[in-house]
């Protein structure tokens, strides 16, 4: 099916690559159906667009990819509602938030993470209770401190 | 809003199955306990409004050209 997208024009997504988001995300939760799409072929950054409203999507990456140590406890409530069995069974992703004109200052919410169980194209954003985990962590010393680390 | 005078050890019940107990007042801050069933969901009310302002900021972010390249040369 076609849709239209904020970023990549109107585009072909497949049904087996539509999410459902029962809750919808914060602030939004009126919309509920999205599509996860590469920002260009073999890119890591990826829009989370609304399949419902053109205008709406969120930059968003894996999380594991930028940070290996982030390690939320995810409660059973957030894993119910994405009808996941366990932790194992979930890609945790972090939207991105680029202040106008400052690229270099671009940060990711770490406190409010998007959950998705991709078996059952379900997902959801639920919120971690570790003190360290803020909602805007600078992306570059985050990619800074994961390297050192490898 | 309803407001109630608590002290500490007193509860509030709220339906029929959410209470929140008053566990300790010291100076100008409050320890409530939350007793409520595992489908509801309980949060800071800050925190709630902080990741609300940020989705919506993050859904006004325009991609910078070339991301990953940034990202690589760091």
């Amino acid at each position: 099916m076609q849709f239209e997208t904020r970023a990549l024009g109107t585009i072909e997504i497949d049904a087996a690559d539509q999410l459902f988001f029962p809750e919808g995300l914060f602030a939004f939760e009126n919309f509920r159906h999205f599509g996860l799409l590469p920002t260009k072929s073999g890119s890591t950054f990826h829009w989370l667009q609304s399949l419902e409203e053109a205008r709406l999507a969120f930059l968003v990456t894996l999380i594991p990819g930028i940070t290996p140590t982030y390690a939320p406890r995810i409660d059973e409530q957030a894993l119910s509602t994405i009808e996941a069995a366990n932790q194992s069974h979930t890609e945790i992703w972090g939207i991105i938030t680029v202040p106008t004109g400052k690229p270099e200052a671009m940060t990711i919410n770490l406190q409010g993470p998007i959950l998705i169980n991709r078996p059952k194209k379900l997902g959801g954003q639920f919120v971690s209770d570790d003190p360290n985990h803020l909602v805007r962590t600078p992306l570059l010393d985050l990619v800074d401190k994961g390297q050192g680390k490898t | 809003m309803l407001v109630l005078a608590r002290r500490v050890n007193d509860s509030i019940v709220i339906g029929d199955n959410v209470e929140i107990i008053v566990v300790e007042i010291k100076g100008d801050q409050v320890k409530l306990g939350i007793k409520a069933p595992k489908e509801v969901k309980v949060f800071r009310g800050e925190i709630h409004a902080e990741i609300q302002k940020e989705n919506k900021a993050a859904s006004e972010s325009q991609l910078p050209p070339d991301l990953d390249q940034f990202l690589r040369k760091k």
